[in-house]
């Protein structure tokens, strides 16, 4: 068996990860930004169905919240703004330079 | 086009959108207080599956609890949910201007990783989604699942240009894949309403065939409206674009 405080403390900080990234996504500027950590929030929400002995609603979290959803955000986000997109494009090819 | 470019200043210039900001956080705050106290109303150790549902698990055709009460004991509700799903892809069609239904995508991804990568997972994907369908009658899994993942297959194949499927002519077939869920269930209740039973009773004996039919059709029917609902429109936008001067949908271009 896995050590039971070990499990504890992966809760906890999956707790705190999940209300960190909620309030990160919804205060965050840049919106294409906000899609990534909801995609993000989607799989750590999974794992959490998981450790909530929900497996079937984990899979479903994750193919529907976070794959999907993210899929459609993109698409939507794109249709709203496509300077945005272009813009956050442009910075990422610079960061990578 | 010049008021839609920065949703965000606009925000923070109104007055009335730190209101609504407010009102939001108010029921949000309200939402989660009532869940957080429902919480500690829970009867103390109930075990999964609850008596009524354990008792009469061996008659519902299949081994899981979770598939049991989605397809036999509450089957009303799912019938009702693959509805909601009708709904909301009556409402993309509404929003995008769109009479019929295609797959497929403007600008693929025309990238050799991509395409290579789609051309050696969409076979794995094909049969999970398969093995979830067929596992959900022992072990969690079931059409929801299953279909989600045969929808993100679709979505992977069009996008990497895969399925060359253009217009897809036959916008006739797609209608009824997409209401075969619907159907299965209608067919069902029909059936039973016609020999005097319980509309949606199956048939001693054949429960677990039954089911697992209906979730086959449920299956292909989420896995295509759930593609649909991200490809739809994406055809016309595009044709629409090329005759007008402005090009609000080609976010590559320089602005």
């Amino acid at each position: 068996m896995v050590n039971e405080n070990l499990l504890r403390a992966f809760d906890i900080v999956l707790a705190i990860s999940l209300v960190g990234l909620a309030t990160m996504l919804l205060l965050a500027k840049d919106l294409f930004k906000s899609v990534v950590m909801f995609i993000v929030f989607g799989l750590l929400m999974s794992i959490t169905w998981v450790r909530l002995s929900a497996p079937d609603i984990a899979l479903a979290e994750a193919a529907i919240g976070a794959g999907l959803t993210g899929a459609l955000l993109l698409r939507a986000l794109r249709q709203l703004q496509p300077a945005l997109i272009s813009a956050s494009e442009a910075d990422t090819r610079l960061n990578e330079e | 086009m010049g008021n839609h470019s920065d949703l965000r200043t606009t925000e923070n210039a109104l007055p009335r959108s730190l209101l609504r900001t407010l009102i939001a956080a108010g029921l949000t705050i309200a939402i989660a207080a009532m869940v957080g106290i429902s919480m500690f109303q829970l009867p103390e150790g109930t075990a999964w599956p609850t008596p009524p549902a354990r008792e009469t698990l061996q008659e519902s055709g299949v081994d899981q609890a979770v598939t049991a009460v989605l397809l036999n004991f509450r089957s009303y509700d799912t019938w009702l949910e693959v509805v909601v799903l009708l709904v909301a892809m009556l409402a993309v069609l509404t929003i995008r201007r769109q009479h019929h239904f295609a797959l497929q995508q403007t600008d693929i991804f025309d990238d050799p990783v991509i395409r290579y990568f789609s051309r050696l997972v969409v076979p794995f994907m094909v049969l999970t989604s398969g093995y979830l369908l067929w596992l959900g009658t022992r072990l969690p899994g079931g059409a929801f699942q299953a279909g989600a993942v045969l929808a993100a297959t679709l979505l992977l194949l069009v996008t990497a240009g895969q399925a060359k499927a253009g217009p897809v002519r036959s916008s006739r077939l797609l209608l009824l894949i997409v209401l075969a869920g619907f159907l299965a269930f209608s067919a069902v209740a029909i059936v039973n309403l016609g020999a005097g039973n319980p509309m949606l009773q199956y048939r001693s004996g054949r429960e677990g065939l039954t089911i697992l039919a209906i979730e086959t059709a449920v299956t292909i029917s989420i896995g295509l409206t759930l593609a649909l609902l991200y490809f739809t429109g994406l055809a016309s936008r595009n044709r629409v674009d090329s005759d007008s001067t402005h090009s609000m949908d080609h976010p590559y271009d320089p602005v």
